[in-house]
């Protein structure tokens, strides 16, 4: 019995021990992430969400932001931006900002930064992604004021600047960055990739101090467990709680990510590369019965490949009806017509991509079963997948062939989605289409109305007449926020959260 | 015994050779890590930059050649992902997996031997039926469905201990105990079995016609005897937790070995999975010598040979 009573007591000092850790009534926060943070150099925070959801004007701020309700540039390192030419862009630097690491911030700062993103040893990824096949002059004019000067016009050059981590010019470029420093209201002071990060104020921040003094990343990739650490007050925010977790509307927030989900189809072999053939396949998906159902009651059925708030969305553009006798009657007429509708068709899928995916995938297939087409799943790792779905594809793919994919464009234009996916030349576009690249081409070097009609009329001409894809919805993430703390999410969550955006009850 | 250690040696060497052969080539069979490390528009220049840094635009046998190169200077290479050398991330996760794994291990052992020979003392009694209930279950419950119930339990619902992480003495408590529950019901079920062997054997016979006292009988000379068993499980046991209580330390969030692994293999982090299945493979060789010498010190009838 005493011993009984040892172990009881011992326990229940564990208990205290534990539970005096979790009611730290400090300004102090603790986030749990679903992936480790094993990587932190900010030149790939624009193509590694969760490089973003950390560094990104938390430590390394950009010159422009964009406004989340309509992607609009906003000033932040820099004042004002304007076009001075076609190849060039001034821009006028904020002053009494400092680096981190106590580096002055200026247009000799600036320029260090943006030539380390076309270091050959960093392999940077947002340059990649931002600037492909361009090359950029920076040109400091004064100390406050800089001239960019690209090799072809750029149009986009304030939300392509909204992307860019200004780092400090003291940041190596020989290799990746293990300790960023950048402008931003946090230091970056501890990292351990197989256990947690920490961020902490930064005295010396130029703006409005942030109400969060420190705050710790950690990172359980178990769904249930990042909600139970929440409900229990060891974090304060867990990101991408899985939907059936989300059960309490005081704490847990389902929001629209950016991520848009569709079925790509390969048109280049029978029976897909028959324009019937692909309207049946959008006809027979009764998109309205998944939602509740088997996807969150956020999503939204999508009938395009990118959010509304996105320049060059086109609200003409109706979601495909369902309609599975028109359907069944296209697969005939296309039968009729001596298309081999019968011809096994494969759609490769993956389990990681988003919650019930198996069962989203199975539905699919069965509605495009029920109208007469011969469509099988074919599950496939991640490695596997991201193989199917760029440049260069196989040639000689034994059957003809779909993809279920999904794309996020937090960017605030079209470019960043249709020049990629639609365009002849995009790395994973399947389309070779000349008035399409034509109008693409337009409304990628115009700009203002002009722009985002030439993006609307392609969108349109994608979806009425291409129909490369089976579009799907637009998708819903959730979050679990703690009682101490507020923070609403918005669509560009995924990549980044400002802890400037966190505040205490 | 020197000729016993020198020849073990020898086998071992062999069945790593064959090992690392093995693992090189079917972990490059998975694809390129280009599709994983780099966005899925990535350009083509960048794919193909990204390879050459890495070594991986080479040959496979090149790649093998080089790799045995730089082996024979104990050099793992460089983590892909987490760039740095792939040795130092081995050898910081390991001592977390040894810890849960010996800690696991003892209690299960003390536990096992203890309630396993109280059953065998009087089978099919009410004792007998309980450990045999309980053991049953404990081997059988997977260990991700007790991990989960055991946080919802003791951490949400009670609030005794922290859910996950590390940090105190407390974080241990709940992944001690889920590793402990597969082993301690399997020992359990092995002990009572041998046990009830050991204690119908006629020199038990013998004991308890000459007046020896029942502790003494069960305790000291029938436990002895039934022990060789117990530790053949208790070692296949071990070596499944030294290659890494893979579930246990993901969803405790743990640093271990297994979750390195696991984090590895998903990411084909090549250098990182080649030296962890080096260093559990040495570390296991290890292990069966010190069990082969258990056996002996537990039965002089055995000799090394």
């Amino acid at each position: 019995m005493p011993k009984l009573k040892a172990i009881l007591a011992g326990m229940a000092l564990l208990a205290v021990a534990s539970a005096a850790q979790a009611q730290d009534k400090s300004k102090d926060i603790t986030i749990v992430m679903p992936s480790a943070v094993d990587v932190v150099e900010p030149c790939h925070m624009m193509s590694t969400g969760y490089i973003g959801l950390v560094l990104r004007q938390n430590v390394v701020e950009s010159l422009i932001k964009l406004d989340p309700k309509d992607s609009t540039p906003q000033p932040l390192l820099a004042e004002s931006w304007k076009q001075i030419d076609p190849l060039t862009w001034r821009i006028n630097l904020r002053k009494n900002v400092k680096f981190q690491d106590g580096a002055s911030f200026n247009s000799a700062g600036v320029k260090a930064a943006i030539d380390r993103l076309f270091a050959p040893a960093l392999l940077c990824r947002d340059k990649d992604r931002l600037f492909a096949g361009q090359t950029l002059e920076v040109k400091p004019v004064d100390d406050l004021t800089l001239d960019i000067i690209s090799k072809q016009p750029m149009p986009l050059m304030p939300l392509t600047l909204s992307q860019i981590g200004i780092t400090s010019p003291n940041t190596p470029t020989t290799e990746a960055s293990k300790h960023p420093v950048g402008t931003g209201p946090y230091v970056l002071t501890s990292w351990n990739p197989t256990q947690s990060l920490v961020l902490k104020q930064f005295d010396g921040y130029w703006g409005k101090k942030p109400q969060i003094q420190q705050a710790t990343y950690v990172w359980r990739s178990e769904p249930a467990l990042r909600a139970s650490m929440v409900a229990v007050g060891e974090a304060d925010i867990a990101m991408q709680i899985a939907p059936q977790d989300a059960v309490n509307p005081d704490t847990d927030f389902g929001y629209l990510n950016a991520d848009t989900s569709r079925v790509r189809i390969f048109m280049d072999q029978a029976p897909l590369n028959d324009v019937r053939v692909r309207k049946a396949l959008n006809l027979a998906i009764d998109r309205g019965s998944f939602v509740g159902t088997i996807l969150s009651k956020g999503v939204l059925p999508a009938s395009q490949y990118m959010m509304s708030n996105i320049n060059g969305y086109n609200p003409d553009l109706k979601v495909w009806p369902y309609d599975a006798e028109e359907a069944t009657r296209l697969v005939e007429e296309a039968r009729a017509a001596g298309v081999p509708v019968d011809k096994p068709i494969v759609m490769y899928g993956s389990d990681f991509m988003l919650a019930n995916s198996n069962e989203l995938f199975e539905t699919l297939i069965q509605s495009w079963q029920q109208i007469g087409l011969n469509v099988k799943l074919e599950m496939v790792d991640k490695i596997q997948l991201s193989a199917t779905r760029h440049k260069p594809f196989p040639t000689n793919r034994p059957t003809p062939t779909m993809v279920f994919e999904t794309h996020d464009n937090a960017a605030g234009d079209a470019f960043y989605t249709m020049m990629v996916y639609y365009h002849s030349s995009g790395d994973l576009s399947n389309i070779a289409d000349p008035a399409l690249d034509k109008l693409l081409e337009k409304g990628s070097t115009s700009t203002g109305d002009e722009r985002r009609k030439a993006f609307q009329e392609a969108n349109l001409k994608i979806q009425q007449d291409i129909i490369p894809d089976v579009m799907l919805f637009h998708l819903e993430s959730f979050i679990r926020v703690g009682p101490r703390v507020s923070y609403a999410p918005d669509f560009t969550t995924q990549g980044k959260l400002e802890l400037a955006d966190v505040t205490f009850k | 015994m020197n000729t016993y250690i020198v020849n073990r040696m020898v086998y071992s060497a062999i069945s790593m050779v064959g090992l690392i052969i093995l693992v090189f080539f079917l972990a490059r069979l998975t694809g390129n890590p280009a599709e994983l490390y780099l966005p899925v528009d990535a350009t083509p220049e960048l794919r193909a930059a990204f390879s050459q840094v890495n070594g991986l635009d080479q040959p496979v046998l090149v790649q093998f050649w080089r790799f045995l190169v730089t082996l024979l200077h104990l050099d793992f290479g460089n983590s892909l992902r987490l760039e740095r050398p792939a040795l130092q991330l081995v050898l910081t996760a390991f001592p977390t997996t040894l810890i849960l794994a010996f800690s696991a291990m003892a209690l299960a052992l003390v536990v096992a031997i203890v309630a396993g020979a109280l059953a065998a003392c009087a089978p099919n009694g009410i004792l007998d039926r309980l450990v045999n209930v309980v053991s049953l279950s404990s081997a059988s419950l997977p260990n991700f469905w007790l991990a989960l119930v055991s946080i919802l339990v003791f951490a949400v619902w009670l609030k005794w201990v922290p859910t996950s992480g590390t940090g105190t003495l407390a974080h241990w408590i709940l992944p001690i105990m889920v590793l402990f529950a597969r082993p301690c019901g399997l020992l359990a079920q092995v002990v009572r079995g041998s046990m009830i062997d050991a204690l119908s054997s006629a020199y038990v016979k013998t004991a308890r016609s000459k007046g020896v006292r029942s502790r003494s009988i069960i305790f000291v000379h029938a436990l002895r005897n039934a022990m060789l068993p117990v530790i053949t499980v208790a070692g296949d046991q071990m070596s499944g937790m030294i290659n890494g209580a893979v579930v246990v330390e993901v969803i405790f969030g743990f640093p271990g070995i297994g979750k390195l692994m696991m984090d590895s293999i998903q990411y084909r982090d090549f250098a990182v999975i080649q030296c962890g299945v080096i260093i559990t493979a040495a570390a296991i060789f290890l292990m069966n010598v010190l069990i082969d010498f258990a056996y002996v010190a537990l039965n002089p009838r055995i000799r090394f040979k």
